[in-house]
């Protein structure tokens, strides 16, 4: 065995060390990084949208040309993890519809137009017309829409996906069509009174001929244009309907159909011959192919694409965002800094969750609002990349936002504020707990900052770092013992309709309404609303709610979140969709090929 | 050396062992600067509370958040090299804004704590274990064997990585932070659970040859207890690979802790500490390669102290050992 001894090693040891010292010289980020209004981390999140409903006109294909776009090429997709559903059914997150459009298509969707959005009609002729006082809506079907083997698409479909939602295994997805078309109040009740294609012919939808869809529901409902542009109102042919293997590969409607499929390895797509540009007023066709590649570091994948080295000018990523690593690096450098997409993350906004049932009194409540270090927080997780500071409960991203601020504080916080607040409280906390998912170091340093705050407040605050397994399962319990923990939401379409209803009446399930907000005179005002048909009426209705149950302070405000991610130098038509909230595949396009 | 050191020997009226190994390693420069500069940390360790009252920060107080004009917004030092200041002079720590200098000296406290604990266990369990199995031999023997070898088997960073979360939702409810001396104890039990094997092995050895020669045969002969056996004429005879074996297993202790710490099952925040600083040191190393110098630096030079120490301390306890 050969043995280095240590002597031998001190010479180049310590001339290692010198050339470490003499390497390190930096830069400070005082240059740019104190200079906030340039670069990429002037995002505007949470930018204030008017998702507006769409004519028919406008539901009218083709979708507006984008500017300089060409055709053809093969597109590179590279995102770190494969997606764990492709049955339009199933599918429930953002990325998963923005990038699903590529491939399905719905009764409505959303159009972008200069980053703003419109909800216009897709397979459908408009958003739908409703009758009986929003008990009835019905859908009239383009001509010339059809799958990728060149059938027709016909409400027969449609309905067939939609009954598909009620079926065993289809828990993952939305409710909403569950719930509304039996009028129950959860899935459970629901799929006891239809069980999915198995229970034959579900009666509350009907289809009188080929072209023509019409919901019946028992209950007035307002929202139904927004619930038809989720991937769950997607057709689905009974014939091609594989099971589980519709999972993996689903049969296209869109511009673009599944070649192969290899489970977390990648996702090939060719256009498909069948699908028709004068009938899609949302969707493009530019490059021929779209290679999706899955399991790379998002590291690796972004020094590739900044770098432009090997596939890197082509590729861009719909999931992965800027590493923290690389964002003053991209920022710097204007080269790499234009190929930084960032924007608003959809409706999500980031909440600092109290459990109400645990800290019930408001005082005390109050204190967490003035005494969370809103500035701090964010300079650990990355700054003002991460978003802009939030006051309201819900979204600028939702319909009829309004901007309130009921308990200003500067964004430091306001310890002096805190100290009054808790003073008046009848019941005056020791410690409280506060429980985040652990895995992420810069976690524990907010946990950090927490603590500091907490500490100049007069309160210990002890920290509970979990997996994210345990997380999940042990947070959201009823009678979890932890008061405080982040937590980012957002509405499942911008409209307020399933925000206050589905998280803050106090008969939900602690899975829901997590902070076990309860209040008698909210609870009724969301009885109410529920019976409201007219959307306008509804909107109005819950947006003055929300102003009433955040004096109670169930939760406090931290951010409006945005998303950074990143595109090839060859890629254009790269940008944040306003509503999914990630790179929107379907406007993509080749700068050269 | 070795040849020059004999001869000179005989010339000399006779000394004990520990005065000719004194002498011997007095006269290796390499190692008097080595105990120079492990004395140095040590005596920083000792006295870092009272460094830091004289510096005026403290390890935990987070600077840079509450003093406008030293990180961006982003979280990263404004002025250049990692924010070294007159205020700061190792600069401040990206993100959470502590102080660099005091974060260090407190961080040699974890270091050394945990070192010189586990070490202390280890020379203990070490020299029970070796002695009575060389001295015993036959089935004693026999199982000191399986032992070792199972424990030589043993996955130590996986054990470490699974153990940590089962110690947090086990022993410390809901409603309080795990102290700090709990994961002080489990970094130290684990270390000198699987640390003593080696020493124990050569130990036994050693005993082993010891226990046929005459010294001991005699006292046998003349009817001395065992316990007389052991503690007077075996175990003076093994002190110096005990020795050789802790100050040279202090700095492998020194980095597995820090590599633990790095991984995220060693010392949690807040309490300071090496590992951690270099794991934060390599996210920003894009954007402040200043502050990995620090960690990296001192734990580079605090371990080839030690080992250098650990060197010439064999070299001077075993004249016969070639370089």
């Amino acid at each position: 065995m050969v043995r280095i001894s240590p002597r031998t090693a001190v010479v180049p040891a310590l001339a290692t060390a010198a050339a470490l010292l003499m390497c390190s010289c930096s830069a400070g980020a005082g240059a740019d990084g104190g200079d906030q209004g340039k670069g990429v981390a002037a995002v505007k999140s949470g930018q204030r949208l008017t998702a507006t409903l769409g004519t028919a006109k406008d539901s009218q294909g083709p979708a507006p040309a984008v500017e300089g776009a060409r055709s053809g090429g093969t597109i590179h997709v590279a995102n770190l993890n494969d997606y764990a559903h492709l049955d339009p059914q199933k599918i429930y997150a953002g990325e998963g519809y923005s990038t699903s459009l590529l491939w399905g298509r719905q009764l409505t969707q959303y159009q972008v137009v200069d980053g703003k959005p419109k909800l216009v009609g897709d397979l459908a002729t408009d958003t739908g017309t409703s009758s009986d006082g929003g008990r009835t809506w019905t859908y009239r079907l383009k001509d010339g829409i059809a799958w990728e083997d060149g059938e027709p698409i016909t409400a027969e479909h449609v309905k067939y996906g939609i009954e598909r939602t009620f079926a065993p295994g289809f828990e993952l997805g939305p409710s909403y069509w569950p719930e509304w078309l039996t009028g129950s109040e959860d899935r459970s009740e629901a799929v006891k009174k239809y069980g999915g294609p198995r229970d034959g012919d579900l009666d509350a939808i009907e289809t009188p001929d080929d072209k023509t869809i019409v919901f019946h529901f028992p209950r007035p409902q307002s929202d139904v244009p927004y619930m038809a542009a989720q991937s769950s109102s997607s057709p689905v042919r009974k014939d091609k309907d594989t099971g589980t293997g519709y999972d993996v590969r689903p049969f296209a409607s869109g511009p673009y159909r599944i070649t192969g499929h290899q489970q977390n390895r990648g996702l090939t797509l060719e256009r498909n011959p069948h699908w028709k540009a004068e009938t899609d007023p949302i969707r493009h066709q530019y490059p021929e192919r779209f290679e999706f590649t899955f399991g790379k570091k998002g590291l690796n994948t972004a020094q590739e694409v900044l770098n432009g080295r090997g596939a890197g000018p082509d590729t861009v990523t719909t999931r992965d965002e800027v590493p923290p690593e690389l964002f003053a690096e991209a920022g710097r450098d204007p080269k790499k800094r234009e190929l930084v997409v960032a924007g608003s993350q959809g409706a999500y906004t980031s909440d600092l969750y109290i459990k109400n049932s645990r800290v019930t009194d408001p005082e005390v409540r109050k204190a967490i609002h003035y005494l969370f270090p809103r500035e701090q927080a964010r300079q650990v997780l990355g700054g003002p990349r991460v978003g802009d500071f939030a006051t309201t409960l819900s979204s600028p991203a939702v319909v009829g936002w309004k901007k309130y601020d009921l308990y200003p504080v500067a964004p430091a916080g306001d310890i002096a504020k805190a100290k009054e607040h808790l003073a008046r409280a009848k019941h005056r906390p020791a410690t409280l707990t506060y429980a985040y998912e652990s895995g992420t170091p810069e976690k524990d340093r907010l946990a950090q900052v927490l603590v500091e705050a907490f500490a100049k407040a007069g309160v210990k605050l002890v920290t509970r770092p979990m997996d994210k397994a345990a997380f999940n399962d042990q947070v959201f319990r009823g009678d979890a013992p932890y008061d405080l923990w982040l937590s980012t939401n957002s509405v499942d379409w911008p409209t307020p309709a399933t925000l206050l209803p589905d998280g803050y009446h106090s008969r939900l399930d602690a899975l829901s309404n997590s902070t076990r907000y309860a209040n008698a005179e909210v609870d009724r005002e969301l009885e109410r609303i529920a019976r409201i048909g007219d959307a306008q009426e509804k909107a109005d209705a819950l947006i003055a709610l929300e102003q009433v149950v955040m004096k109670d302070v169930p939760v406090v405000p931290f951010l409006y979140t945005s998303v950074s991610q990143f595109r090839g130098r060859n890629i254009g038509g790269a940008s944040i969709h306003p509503v999914y909230g990630s790179i929107a595949a379907s406007a993509l396009y080749l700068k050269k090929s | 050396m070795a040849e020059d050191h004999s001869d000179r020997l005989f010339g000399l009226p006779p000394r004990g062992p520990f005065a000719t190994a004194v002498r011997a390693f007095r006269r290796d420069r390499t190692g008097m600067a080595a105990l120079a500069v492990v004395a140095c940390c040590v005596l920083l360790a000792l006295a870092a509370p009272l460094l830091c009252a004289l510096y005026g920060k403290d390890p935990t107080s987070h600077y840079g958040q509450d003093t406008p004009g030293l990180l961006s917004a982003e979280g990263l030092p404004v002025l250049p090299n990692g924010g070294i200041s007159a205020e700061h002079w190792f600069g401040v720590e990206p993100g959470l804004g502590r102080d660099v200098l005091a974060q260090l000296l407190y961080g040699m406290r974890t270091s050394l704590l945990v070192a010189t604990a586990s070490v202390a266990v280890i020379a203990v369990t070490g020299v029970v274990l070796g002695v009575t199995a060389g001295y015993l031999g036959g089935l004693a023997d026999r199982a000191f064997g399986f032992v070792c070898d199972v424990l030589l088997a043993f996955p130590t960073l996986l054990l470490l990585l699974a153990l940590g979360p089962v110690v947090r939702t086990r022993f410390v409810g809901p409603g309080e932070n795990e102290p700090a001396w709990m994961q002080f104890t489990v970094l130290v039990l684990v270390f000198a659970a699987f640390g003593w094997v080696p020493l124990a092995m050569v130990l036994r050895t050693t005993v082993r040859a010891l226990r046929e020669r005459e010294f001991v045969e005699a006292a046998r002969a003349a009817g001395a207890s065992r316990r007389h056996i052991v503690f007077r004429e075996l175990l003076p005879n093994v002190w110096a690979p005990v020795l050789v074996h802790v100050t040279l297993a202090l700095p492998g202790v020194v980095t597995a802790e820090a590599a633990l710490s790095f991984l995220g099952v060693g010392i949690d925040e807040p309490v300071p500490d090496w590992g951690r600083m270099i794991s934060r040191g390599s996210e920003v190393f894009y954007d402040d390669p200043t502050y990995m110098v620090f960690p990296g630096v001192t734990i580079l030079v605090f371990v080839l102290a030690f080992n250098l120490l650990g060197d010439a301390v064999r070299d001077a306890l075993d004249p016969r050992t070639a370089r």
